[in-house]
């Protein structure tokens, strides 16, 4: 039996070194789906079910880290989940709560791995007790490197996005910056993911084939795989072959990317055009060094906000830490979510 | 290590080689089945159906776009009783050639369904709803809708920029700029309801862009090419669609 499991660990090991030949995703975004239908299956308790969603979430770690994979980016608990059976949410809430303390005490793996744990959602909406434990992770593995883990928790990608709308409406107002420096890449820096690349792969198990409000904006540009096998059933080998998926997909993927960028590039050059006729309509200055003289400011300008977003966002944790509850965003999430 | 890059070609060669297989049998199967269809046994297959997607979104994957079969896919959808139907892909070809994608519906419509030309009111729309058209009265009524690259992420920072507007001039407090608030916004400037149903064509597995906050809920199927596209192909994912539970976060 050990013979054979060591067997198998070393071809799985040699499976790699050849995928690593080629491209491999930087990043990857997981929707963890079927925790409940193998619960379902196995005839065990639903909460049975999504802890066994959790350790296979800590094993999909290992595995891709050693497959290169930098980021994980994960799908824990929406915001619609508010909406299942309240003993269902306690129970999920407990077993967060759990996991991450879990997290806290496996500090030597954690430092041995450079691992640096994001939480990305709206944070506000939880209860007291288990954002006390999240800002206790998010402080302890907020120096890290080398390897990032982000948690969805309370997040959904519609909410994410009109918290950053929220964020651009309340710069211009307080002048930090102007309205025509709204674009792709300012909103992009506005989400809660400003830290992570796009995602690179996007996995769903469970043969669902929606994003169900995952990183929508994120995504746009990511391969998208479907996969039928339930969560807690996923293996090493599943994630072998979404790779292998990657890869065929990867030099078309790279060549729309490039598209994008050249048409972001060029909108952003009018922009800043039509920005700089506007101020230069008396003046006789040159063009050319107007513009770039613009382009410097804009960019100082949407540098200090995004940096004033970061700042408010760290301290939003920060502050729990030291017991002091203040609101991450304008909290209107949970107003929007009772409307429903 | 050369060993490792060899392993990696022979991969890359058999990955290649199955999906090119899997696109032959496809092909065939394809050629073996000439339906010669008619609206009848397309409206008895759409009541067949447990449930239709009221907006079906058309994304193309692929270098080349066959009009004539764009078309002859559009017309089954709208005999089966689609009534919204976006088109995208990331270079904007349809959009582009809207002209020639009306003439050859039309040209479509004419030989497929004989002379009995009036049976679909369609309406095109760029990327906007036209303010100025009147609300849909005709049951008869199919909307498409032309989609590119400016519709996605950038139609979403137009959207940011204008509640902007609104939240300087006082119009809006920053507190409403909240997910179902943003929807209606979104909702009145396009004049769709969010796609039920992706449909996309092409070997590479990404929307590319397509509409990113409108396909929270929606279904993706993949299908290897438009080109040659049999009606047989477009009820069988319809049918998988029909098949699939919506559970909402529960």
């Amino acid at each position: 039996m050990q013979l054979w499991a060591s067997v198998k660990s070393w071809i799985g090991g040699f499976c790699n070194e050849v995928l690593k030949v080629g491209p491999i995703p930087r990043h990857i975004a997981v929707i963890m789906d079927g925790n409940r239908r193998f619960a379902k299956k196995k005839s065990l308790e639903r909460s049975e079910g999504h802890l066994k969603g959790f350790d296979k979430l800590l094993e999909t770690l290992e595995w891709c880290q050693e497959l290169g994979v930098t980021e994980v980016t994960v799908y824990a608990f929406s915001i619609e989940n508010f909406s299942r059976s309240q003993e269902e949410v306690d129970g999920l809430m407990e077993l967060a709560r759990q996991k991450f303390t879990h997290f806290m005490q496996e500090r030597d793996m954690i430092e041995r791995n450079g691992l640096c744990i994001r939480v990305i959602g709206n944070v506000s909406l939880l209860p007291k007790d288990l954002q006390d434990v999240i800002s206790q992770v998010v402080h302890m593995t907020k120096h890290h490197n080398r390897t990032f883990l982000n948690v969805c928790f309370a997040y959904t990608s519609r909410d994410e996005i009109c918290c950053a709308m929220r964020e651009l409406a309340q710069g211009v107002q307080m002048g930090h910056i102007k309205e025509s420096d709204i674009s792709e890449t300012l909103l992009s820096q506005c989400l809660y993911t400003n830290k992570s690349p796009d995602p690179d792969l996007i996995l769903r198990t469970s043969g669902e084939v929606r994003l169900s409000d995952f990183l929508l904006w994120q995504s746009t540009f990511s391969v998208l795989s479907f996969i039928k096998v339930l969560w807690p059933e996923f293996t090493d080998w599943d994630l072998r072959a979404a790779v292998v998926y990657y890869q065929k997909n990867y030099d078309a993927i790279q060549a729309a990317r490039r598209t994008k960028e050249l048409e972001l590039a060029e909108v952003q050059r009018q922009s800043d055009y039509a920005c700089v006729q506007k101020e230069m309509a008396q003046d006789t200055a040159c063009p050319q060094e107007r513009l770039q003289q613009y382009e410097l400011h804009r960019q100082e300008r949407t540098r200090n906000f995004v940096s004033i977003i970061d700042t408010k966002r760290e301290k939003f944790f920060d502050d729990i830490y030291q017991n002091l509850p203040v609101s991450l965003c304008t909290q209107s999430s949970k107003k929007d979510l009772q409307s429903l | 290590m050369l060993l490792f890059r060899v392993l990696f070609v022979v991969l890359q060669f058999a990955v290649r080689f199955t999906t090119s297989l899997l696109d032959l049998t496809a092909n065939i199967y394809k050629f073996q089945l000439p339906l010669k269809h008619n609206l009848p046994k397309l409206r008895a297959d759409s009541k067949s159906l447990k449930r239709l997607p009221i907006h079906v979104g058309i994304v193309i994957v692929e270098d080349e776009i066959s009009f004539a079969d764009l078309a002859n896919l559009l017309l089954w959808c709208m005999a089966m009783g689609i009534s919204y139907i976006s088109i995208y892909d990331v270079a904007g070809v349809c959009r582009q050639n809207r002209q020639l994608l009306e003439s050859e519906l039309q040209r479509q419509h004419n030989f497929a369904l004989g002379k009995d030309a009036n049976s679909f009111d369609v309406h095109f729309h760029s990327g906007e709803w036209d303010k100025t058209e009147g609300p849909r009265l005709n049951s008869n009524r199919v909307d498409l809708m032309l989609l590119s690259l400016a519709d996605g992420r950038r139609g979403l920072v137009t959207v940011a920029k204008q509640l902007t507007r609104d939240v300087v001039s006082g119009q809006r407090r920053v507190e409403d700029i909240i997910p179902s608030h943003v929807d209606t916004v979104i909702q009145e400037q396009m004049g769709f309801p969010d796609p039920d149903l992706v449909l996309k064509f092409g070997q590479v597995n990404s929307l590319l862009g397509y509409l990113p906050w409108q396909i929270r809920l929606t279904s993706i199927l993949s299908l290897s090419t438009h080109r040659h596209i049999t009606y047989t192909s477009l009820y069988r994912s319809l049918l998988d669609y029909s098949c699939v539970e919506q559970r909402l976060g529960k």
